[in-house]
């Protein structure tokens, strides 16, 4: 099993399409997430008002700050404030749920220790983590409504490609231990 | 996208420009170099297809890779090949613009492998500064 004490992402911020006081992924139940630790993200997105300030991410943990974690929200935070059409070809500006799911998915399969993923923005308003290294190349997708799906390729482990996460994470714990 | 058929005129040889913006520059370990993102070969989120710049066209009209990159600071420039698009199960077509006379699309399906294919055979024209 991973290391349990970053499982736990309270989000009681005011998220666009979020469930009022937690984030979860598809499938957990609020015992998957624990009762001992809190952490939590808010963020403000004024999509609805058509504005796009900067974004801001607080967060807030009970647990030793995962190495990976302030650069990865540091670059959440860049993909946010990105304008319609950053990419020159029309792309959407990234949502705060999926950034939110993203962070909650992190939260749950990293250690301390895991290297931190590139984060990079999708066309359509989500966002993809990555990681190439130790032979494996891996990918996880996060839709702009929060669906994610994660692909893999290389290293002793079998190719998978475009997994659903939602009922089960394992997949992903134990490809992130081998990078 | 039906509209589109895959054009013999375009050579496997051919370069296809693909802009790509600083939030898609990836460290791939595994290759050893920065290399764009799978999400970089993407089609449009309207479902219009992933456009190109046929780089022969530009050429043609006397221009050269900094025309593809005007007005977009930070911004580096990637190569594919029509024949790896082919290989991917892709159209490759020409689709002109009143502005672009170089532009093209690449029609077809683009699962994570198709993405990623491109991506890692993908070649810079003009790196990431």
């Amino acid at each position: 099993m991973h290391d349990r004490r970053y499982r736990t992402w309270n989000a009681p911020g005011t998220i666009v399409g979020g469930q009022g006081g937690a984030a979860l992924l598809e499938g957990l139940t609020e015992r998957d997430w624990g009762e001992s630790c809190a952490s939590s993200v808010q963020a403000e997105d004024s999509l609805l008002t058509g504005k796009r300030p900067s974004p801001q991410l607080r967060i807030e943990l009970r647990i030793e700050e995962p190495r990976w974690l302030r650069p990865t929200v540091q670059r959440m935070e860049q993909l946010l404030a990105l304008p319609r059409n950053w990419d020159s070809y029309g792309a959407l500006p990234v949502t705060v749920v999926s950034v939110q799911m993203a962070l909650n998915a992190l939260m749950m399969v990293m250690e301390s220790r895991s290297p931190a993923p590139t984060v990079v923005p999708t066309v359509e308003g989500g966002v993809q983590l990555e990681w190439h290294q130790n032979d494996i190349d891996l990918e996880v997708e996060v839709k702009p409504e929060g669906q994610i799906l994660m692909s893999r390729q290389g290293g002793l482990l079998p190719e998978a490609s475009e997994v659903g996460l939602a009922h089960d994470c394992n997949i992903l714990i134990q490809t992130i231990r081998h990078l | 996208m039906n509209q589109y058929e895959d054009d013999p005129t375009i050579a496997d040889h051919a370069e296809l420009w693909r802009r790509i913006p600083p939030q898609w520059f990836v460290l791939d370990r595994n290759l050893g170099s920065m290399r764009p993102t799978s999400q970089a070969f993407q089609d449009h989120p309207n479902g219009t297809p992933m456009s190109v710049l046929l780089a022969d066209v530009v050429r043609e009209s006397g221009r050269g890779t900094t025309a593809a990159l005007v007005g977009h600071k930070g911004f580096a420039l990637a190569a594919i090949t029509a024949g790896l698009c082919r290989q991917c199960s892709q159209k490759v077509a020409r689709d002109p613009k009143p502005d672009e006379p170089a532009h093209g699309v690449v029609v077809g399906k683009k699962s994570d492998a198709v993405r990623r294919r491109l991506a890692r055979e993908a070649q810079w024209v003009v790196p990431p500064g």
